[in-house]
C-alpha cells in the first residue's frame, strides 16, 4: 500500500469511455464485491451507533447501579452483555463509544490525507532538491517516537478532541505523502502530463486538476488503511492518559481502563469494546480490499 | 550502485542533522518549569527557581544547540538532571535492551509474516487469504496491553512456562525466555501489516511481465516463486520493516511498561515526564539516528534487489 | 485504685515530664481510652514498660506486655480497628527473635521520581524512594502501624512543660555500618541540614509545622538531643520518627547527600539500618546485603531485591508467578484476584491516605456554602468505598481528622441525603456546570466519574478534565497569579501520622510562602476561627485540649465544607505465604528487619 510497484496498474486509465460511465460501471462492480458489501455493512451499522446510539443501547450508558455490578454476560437481568464494576451497561457502553471514534478518526484521517495529497503532490511533481528536502524532513520526522510527538502535543495543548485529530493527522500526513509522492512520480512522465505542461498550464492546476484524479485510486487504498492505523493509535494512547476523560464510553478508554479485569476473569467489559474495535476495523479494511480490488482488475 | 550509496549516504546525515534541529526544538519547547518537574508539586518555588538556575536552562537557544551539538558528536549528551549521570551511563544500556527485543521480534515476524503473506497471495480470495488477512488485522488493532495480559496470564501465570516479564540478563536461554512474551505481542501487532505488504507484494510478481515470461519459459513452479516472486515480493516487506525499526526502539512503551523491560520507550517516556533534557535529547537522538542507518541499509537492499529502484533515482 | 497503685503511678510520674504526666493524669481520670492512652503515651516519650505499669496501676484488667517492643525493631503493630466498621487485620507481627533461615526476599518496588532518582534523603519526595530509605537507615523515632511511637536510635525522649523543648536520649549501642557510635552531633547535623532552606529539602514544611528552625537543634551531651521550638508542639517526636522520611540519620562526616546511593554501596556514606546497598540501578531496581555492623535484633533474611515496576498488572502478575514474593503497596483495583486467595497474605491497615476534592471558597459557583454542603449530602461514601476499594477503605466525613488519630475526637456522620442537597442547591439559585479537575492517577478516574454521578442527581454537571500537569496549572493558584487554579479538583494526600500538616498548609488561610500555613490551600479556605482552632489544635500539649479544638475544627470544615473529603484508604500489602514478619506501614515504610522466608 505504501509501494509504488503495486499502484501502477492505475497509470493505464481505460480511455474510451465517458467518465460518467467508467464510475458507474465501477460502482456497479462494487456491489458485487462481498468483501466491500459485508465491510460497508459493519461500517454502516457503527455509523448508526455514533448517529442514533439511543436507538439500539438498551440502557443509559454512565448510569451507575451499585447493586448490580459484575452482571455475567449473555442475557442475564436484562444486560446483554454483562455490567460492569460500576453496574453499567456493558453492552449500551460500546454502542455509544462507537461515537468518539468515528468522528475522531476520519477527521484526523482526512487532515492527514489532505497534508499527504498537498506534499506528495509537491514531491512527486517537481522532484529534485524541494523532493530532496521535504523527504529528509519527512523521515526525521517520521523518525521520531510516537510517544514523544503525543507527550509534546499533549503537555502543549489540552487533551481534547481537537489535539488528537491535529495529532494523528500529523503523524499521518507524511506517511501518506510518501505513497501518494510514488504514485505521482509513476504518473509524471506519461503523455497527459507532458501535454499539459505542453499547453503552458500552471503547476498547480497540473498537480490538482490533471494528476489528483488519476491517483485517486491509491488515495482511497490509503486513506481506508490509515483509517484503521487511527483507531489503533487512539487506543495506545489512552495508555499515556491521553483522549477521552473518564466516563466516556469510547472503545479505547474503556479497553485501558478494563484491562485489570483480564486478570481476575472480569473479561467482558474489556473484550466486548476490543471486539467492537476489530470488527470496525476489519470492516474498514473489507472495504478497502473492495475498492482495491477493482484497481488491480 | 556506488554512486546510489554515496548519495543516499549524504542525505542520511542531511536528515541526522534536521534530526538534531527538531530534537532540540521540541525539548526546549517543552513546557513546564524543569526544576518543578524535578522537586515535585510540593516543593515550594525558590527551591524550584534555585534549582532552574543552577541547571541553567535559561541560556540563548542557539548557543545552547550548537554546543549540544558539537558535543553530541564527540558522544557526550551530558548529564542527566535526574540520576547527576552521563546521559550515556543509561543509554547504551536501554538501547541494547531494545535492540534484543527487536531483534528476538523480527526472528519470530519477519519468516511469519512471509509465509502468511505468501500463503495469502497465492490462495488470493479464498478462505485461506481471508483468514490470514482478517486475523492478522484483528490482532494488529487490539491493543498491547490486553494481547499481553492475555499472554502473560496463559504463559507465566496459568502455566507458568515462561516469565512474566523482567530484564534480559543472564544466559542467554534466560534472557531468550524474557524475550518471548514480549516478541510475541509484537508479533501479534506486527504481522497483520507485514503479511499485507508481503501479500501485496507477491500478487504484484506474480502477475508482472517477468513472472509470466518465466513460467513461459517452462521453469518449474518452485524455481519461478524463488527467484522472480520472492525476491520482488521482499522490497516491500524492507521498507516495512526498516520503518517498523524507529517503533521497536522507541516506542514500545506499552509492551516494556507490561512487561517491566527496561529499553529505550521506557527511558524516552519518563525523561519526557521528569522533563530530564539531557536525558530526553540524547535517547531520542541515538534512535533517530539508528532508525536513520536502518533506513538506509533497507534503500541500499532495495536497490540491490530491484535494480529499477536506483536508476529510477538517477534520473 | 488502692493507694498502692496511687504509690506506683506517682513512682512513674516522678520520673516523666510534664507533657507525659498529663497524659498519664487523663488516664487515671478515665478520660482516655486504654488503646488512646498506649499511642499517645508513646508519643509523649512514656516508655511501653512505664505505660503498662500505668495500666496495670489502674486496673485494668487486660495485660499490656502484647505490645512490647524492643529498640530498633518495628515489633509494636498491634490489631486495630478501623472506622466506619470495616474489619481489618493487623500486620503479622513476629515478636521472637526469628531464626536465621535465611532467603533472599524480593520485594515489588516503583522507580523512585526524579527528585529521588539518586535516593538523596534530603530530596526523596515519594513512595518509590522512601521506602528504600528505610531499608538503609534508621529515625530518632519509629511510627508503627497503629501510630504508636517505638524507639529507635532515640531510646526515649521527653518535653518540657509547654512542649517547646524537647529531649532526645540516643541509644548507647546504636552505631553505624562503619562501627562508629551514633552520637547527637550526627542528629544535630542531619537536622540542621534538612532544616536549612538552602538545601531544597522536602521535610522543610514538616519541620516548619514542627516548629523547628535552623539552629534548634543542639547536642547537649553524646548521646542527649535538644530540640527548641518557636513553640509549643505536642505531637513533634512524630517530627523525627519514620513518618519524616528525610530525617534518617546520618554521620555528622557526610557533607554531600547528592549521590546518596552510589556512595553508600562505595562504602562512603555509613548507615545504621538493617541493610546496604550492594547494587543501585535507579530505573531497574536494588540489590541489598546485610550491614555487617548492624546493632539491632540480627537478620533472618540473608539478602533483599527490590524490582521496579511501572504497572499494577504488570506486579500481580509478577507476584502470582512466582518472580516476586512480596507487594509492600497494592491498590484495590486490580489486584482483586489477589485478596480471597489462599495462597497470599493480605494485611491491611488503616491510614491516612486520601483524596481532597476542594471546593473554591473564594469565588465562582462553590462560593455559596450551601452548593458545597449540598455536594457533601450528595456523597454516599460507603458506596463509594464499596465501588472503588472493595470496602477496604474507611469512610471519612470531610475532617482530615480521622477517627484513626486519637486527638481526632468525636467526628459526626454527614448523611447521604440527596433530598436535602436538592433543596439546598435550589435554595442557592440551582443547578450549574462547572468542570471537575483532578490528578489522572490512582483512583481519581473512578472517583471522579462516580462524583459525576453524584452531582448530577443534584443538577450540577461536571464535565471531567484530568490532567498529568494538574499540580502546575489547576491546584493551587494562590501565590502564583498565572495559575489558573479549578473551582473544583481532587488532589492525592498521602498518610501523616498526626494530621497537623493537612490542616496547617491545605486548609488555614495563606499568609506567605516562607511561613507555610495555607501553600496548599487550593479551595482558597479563610476563616478566622477556623486558623485559631488550628492553632489551639496544634499548641495544646494535652489530648483533651486537642480533642476539643479538633471537633471545632471538624466542626467548621462540616459547616463550610472547603473540601470533600470522602474516605481514608487502607493501606494494603501482599506477600506469598512463605513469607511473614515484614511490616508495612500507613506511610509507605516496609521493614523487612524481622522478615523471614519460611
Amino acid at each position: 500500500m505504501t509501494m509504488p510497484a503495486e499502484l501502477e496498474p492505475t497509470a493505464g486509465a481505460p480511455t474510451g469511455y465517458t467518465a460518467k460511465a467508467v464510475r458507474k460501471e465501477l460502482r456497479r462492480q462494487l456491489f458485487r464485491s462481498k468483501t466491500f458489501i459485508v465491510g460497508s455493512l459493519i461500517v454502516l451499522f457503527w455509523v448508526v451507533c455514533s448517529i442514533i446510539p439511543s436507538a439500539i443501547a438498551t440502557h443509559d450508558p454512565s448510569k451507575q447501579d451499585p447493586l448490580s455490578k459484575w452482571i455475567h454476560p449473555f442475557f442475564q437481568e436484562g444486560h446483554w452483555l454483562g455490567t460492569d464494576r460500576f453496574g453499567r451497561d456493558v453492552f449500551s457502553r460500546a454502542i455509544y463509544g462507537a461515537r468518539e471514534i468515528m468522528i475522531v478518526a476520519p477527521a484526523a484521517v482526512i487532515l492527514g490525507t489532505i497534508i499527504g495529497i498537498v506534499l506528495g503532490l509537491l514531491m512527486g511533481y517537481f522532484r529534485g532538491p524541494l523532493d530532496d528536502a521535504l523527504s529528509r524532513l519527512i523521515e526525521a520526522l517520521m523518525s521520531l517516537p510516537l510517544i514523544l510527538v503525543a507527550l509534546l502535543a499533549l503537555t502543549a495543548l489540552s487533551s481534547g478532541r481537537g489535539t488528537i485529530i491535529l495529532l494523528i493527522g500529523i503523524l499521518f500526513g507524511p506517511i501518506i505523502a510518501r505513497t501518494i509522492r510514488a504514485a505521482v512520480l509513476a504518473e509524471r512522465n506519461l503523455d497527459y502530463v507532458r501535454a499539459a505542461e505542453l499547453r503552458g498550464e500552471r503547476s498547480t492546476y497540473i498537480m490538482f486538476v490533471e494528476i489528483l484524479p488519476n491517483v485517486m485510486g491509491p488515495i482511497v487504498v490509503e486513506f481506508t488503511v490509515r483509517l484503521g492505523y487511527a483507531v489503533f493509535t487512539m487506543a495506545g494512547l489512552a495508555f499515556i492518559g491521553f483522549g477521552t476523560q473518564p466516563g466516556s464510553p469510547d472503545w479505547g478508554r474503556t479497553i485501558f481502563e478494563e484491562r485489570a479485569g483480564l486478570l481476575s476473569n472480569a473479561w467482558w467489559p474489556c473484550v466486548v469494546p476490543a471486539l467492537a474495535l476489530a470488527s470496525l476495523v476489519v470492516a474498514i479494511n473489507l472495504i478497502a480490499d473492495g475498492i482495491q480490488g477493482l484497481i488491480d482488475r | 550502485m556506488a554512486r546510489f550509496v554515496l548519495r543516499r549516504l549524504g542525505l542520511a546525515l542531511i536528515t541526522l542533522f534536521l534530526l538534531s534541529v527538531v530534537v532540540f526544538t521540541i525539548a526546549a519547547v517543552l513546557p513546564g518549569s524543569v526544576g518543578r518537574a524535578i522537586l515535585g508539586p510540593f516543593a515550594d518555588q525558590q527551591s524550584v527557581d534555585n534549582l532552574n538556575r543552577e541547571l541553567g536552562v535559561d541560556g540563548p537557544l542557539v548557543g545552547r544547540y550548537i554546543r549540544w551539538f558539537t558535543d553530541a558528536l564527540q558522544g557526550d549528551f551530558g548529564n542527566s538532571y535526574k540520576f547527576k549521570a552521563p546521559v550515556m551511563d543509561f543509554v547504551p544500556t536501554a538501547l541494547w535492551s531494545s535492540l534484543k527485543l527487536a531483534a528476538m521480534t523480527f526472528i519470530i515476524v519477519v519468516p511469519l509474516g512471509i509465509v502468511g503473506g505468501t500463503i495469502a497471495a497465492l490462495r488470493k480470495g479464498k478462505a485461506v487469504d481471508r483468514f490470514i488477512t482478517v486475523a492478522g488485522l484483528s490482532l494488529a488493532v487490539t491493543p498491547e496491553f490486553v494481547i499481553g495480559i492475555v499472554l502473560i496470564i496463559v504463559f507465566a501465570v496459568k502455566l507458568g512456562w515462561l516469565p512474566s516479564g523482567g530484564s534480559a540478563k543472564g544466559s542467554i536461554w534466560d534472557q531468550v525466555q524474557v524475550l518471548i512474551l514480549p516478541a510475541v505481542t509484537l508479533t501479534a501487532i506486527l504481522f497483520g501489516y507485514l503479511s499485507r505488504m508481503t501479500r501485496a507484494g507477491t500478487i504484484e510478481a506474480l502477475s508482472a511481465d517477468y513472472t509470466r515470461t518465466a513460467i513461459l519459459k517452462g521453469l518449474p513452479r518452485r524455481t519461478v516463486l524463488r527467484r522472480h516472486v520472492l525476491r520482488n515480493s521482499l522490497v516491500p516487506t524492507i521498507a516495512v520493516l526498516a520503518v517498523q525499526v524507529s517503533y521497536l526502539l522507541g516506542g514500545l512503551l506499552v509492551t516494556e511498561t507490561l512487561f517491566n523491560y527496561r529499553g529505550l520507550g521506557l527511558l524516552i517516556f519518563d525523561a519526557a515526564g521528569d522533563r530530564d533534557i539531557p536525558m530526553l535529547m540524547g535517547s531520542v537522538f541515538i534512535v533517530g539516528a539508528i532508525a536513520m542507518l536502518l533506513n538506509f541499509i533497507a534503500d541500499v537492499l532495495i536497490a540491490w534487489l530491484n535494480p529499477r529502484v536506483r536508476l529510477g533515482n538517477r534520473q | 485504685m488502692n493507694s498502692k497503685d496511687h504509690a506506683r503511678i506517682d513512682g512513674i510520674r516522678r520520673t516523666q515530664g510534664d507533657v507525659a504526666n498529663h497524659v498519664i493524669d487523663e488516664f487515671v481520670a478515665g478520660r482516655l481510652s486504654r488503646r488512646a492512652f498506649i499511642r499517645r503515651g508513646t508519643v509523649v516519650g512514656l516508655s511501653l514498660p512505664a505505660i503498662g505499669a500505668v495500666i496495670a496501676a489502674c486496673g485494668d484488667d487486660q495485660e499490656s506486655s502484647s505490645t512490647t517492643a524492643a529498640p530498633g525493631t518495628t515489633g509494636a503493630a498491634t490489631e486495630t480497628t478501623a472506622a466506619g466498621g470495616t474489619d481489618t487485620t493487623a500486620a503479622p507481627v513476629d515478636t521472637s527473635a526469628p531464626a536465621p533461615t535465611g532467603g533472599t526476599l524480593r520485594v515489588a518496588g516503583v522507580a523512585p521520581s526524579a527528585a529521588s532518582a539518586t535516593l538523596d534523603p534530603v530530596l526523596i519526595n515519594d513512595g518509590g524512594g522512601l521506602i528504600l530509605l528505610s531499608q538503609t537507615g534508621q529515625f530518632l523515632t519509629l511510627s508503627n502501624p497503629d501510630l504508636t511511637l517505638s524507639p529507635a536510635l532515640a531510646k526515649e525522649w521527653s518535653a518540657n512543660a509547654d512542649a517547646t523543648e524537647w529531649t532526645f536520649k540516643l541509644d548507647p549501642a546504636a552505631k553505624f555500618s562503619d562501627g562508629s557510635p551514633v552520637t547527637a552531633a550526627d542528629v544535630v547535623a542531619t537536622i540542621e541540614r534538612l532544616v536549612d532552606p538552602a538545601n531544597n529539602s522536602n521535610s522543610l514544611s514538616a519541620f516548619s509545622t514542627g516548629k523547628l528552625s535552623p539552629g534548634g537543634t543542639k547536642a547537649a551531651d553524646d548521646t542527649t538531643v535538644v530540640f527548641t521550638l518557636n513553640g509549643p508542639f505536642a505531637n513533634f517526636p512524630y517530627i523525627v520518627s519514620s513518618d519524616n522520611y528525610n530525617s534518617v540519620i546520618l554521620p555528622a562526616s557526610v557533607k554531600d547527600t547528592t549521590n546518596f546511593a552510589a556512595d553508600v554501596a562505595a562504602g562512603k556514606i555509613a548507615t545504621s539500618g538493617p541493610w546496604t546497598i550492594k547494587s543501585f540501578d535507579a530505573t531497574s531496581g536494588i540489590v541489598y546485603v546485610p550491614n555487617p555492623n548492624y546493632w539491632g535484633k540480627p537478620l533472618s533474611l540473608s539478602g533483599l531485591e527490590f524490582t521496579f515496576f511501572g504497572d499494577q498488572a504488570a506486579t500481580v502478575a509478577a507476584l502470582q508467578s512466582g518472580e516476586i514474593d512480596a507487594i509492600p503497596q497494592v491498590s484495590y483495583a486490580g489486584a482483586e484476584s489477589l485478596f480471597d486467595n489462599p495462597d497470599y497474605t493480605v494485611s491491611e491497615i488503616p491510614s491516612a491516605n486520601h483524596r481532597q476534592i476542594h471546593m473554591r471558597c473564594s469565588e465562582g459557583p462553590f462560593a455559596d456554602k450551601r452548593i458545597r454542603q449540598a455536594m457533601a449530602l450528595a456523597t454516599d461514601r460507603k458506596a463509594i468505598i464499596e465501588a472503588i476499594f472493595g470496602g477496604r477503605a474507611a469512610a471519612a466525613y470531610d475532617s482530615p481528622l480521622f477517627s484513626m488519630y486519637p486527638s481526632a475526637g468525636n467526628v459526626p456522620e454527614t448523611p447521604y441525603d440527596v433530598e436535602k442537597a436538592k433543596q439546598l442547591v435550589a435554595d442557592a439559585g440551582g443547578g450549574f456546570d462547572v468542570t471537575l479537575y483532578g490528578i489522572n492517577y490512582y483512583e481519581a478516574p473512578d472517583l471522579a466519574v462516580i462524583l459525576q454521578n453524584a452531582a448530577k442527581e443534584i443538577g450540577i454537571n461536571l464535565t471531567i478534565e484530568l490532567r498529568d500537569d494538574y499540580y502546575d496549572k489547576n491546584w493551587v493558584r494562590t501565590y502564583d497569579p498565572s495559575v489558573p487554579g479549578a473551582d473544583i479538583g481532587i488532589t492525592d494526600y498521602g498518610h501523616r501520622g498526626v494530621p497537623d500538616v493537612y490542616l496547617n498548609a491545605a486548609l488555614k488561610s495563606f499568609t506567605s510562602v516562607e511561613d507555610g500555613a495555607g501553600v496548599w490551600n487550593a479551595a482558597e479556605f479563610a476563616n478566622a476561627d477556623f486558623d485559631a482552632a488550628v492553632d489551639e489544635y496544634s499548641s495544646t500539649p494535652d489530648l483533651q485540649g486537642q480533642k476539643a479544638a479538633g471537633e471545632k475544627i471538624t466542626g467548621i470544615l462540616q459547616d463550610e465544607v472547603p473540601m470533600l473529603i470522602p474516605f481514608a484508604i487502607n493501606f494494603i500489602s501482599i506477600t506469598t505465604n512463605k513469607v511473614s514478619g515484614a511490616v508495612a506501614t500507613g506511610m509507605g515504610h516496609y521493614f523487612t528487619d524481622s522478615a523471614v522466608i519460611s
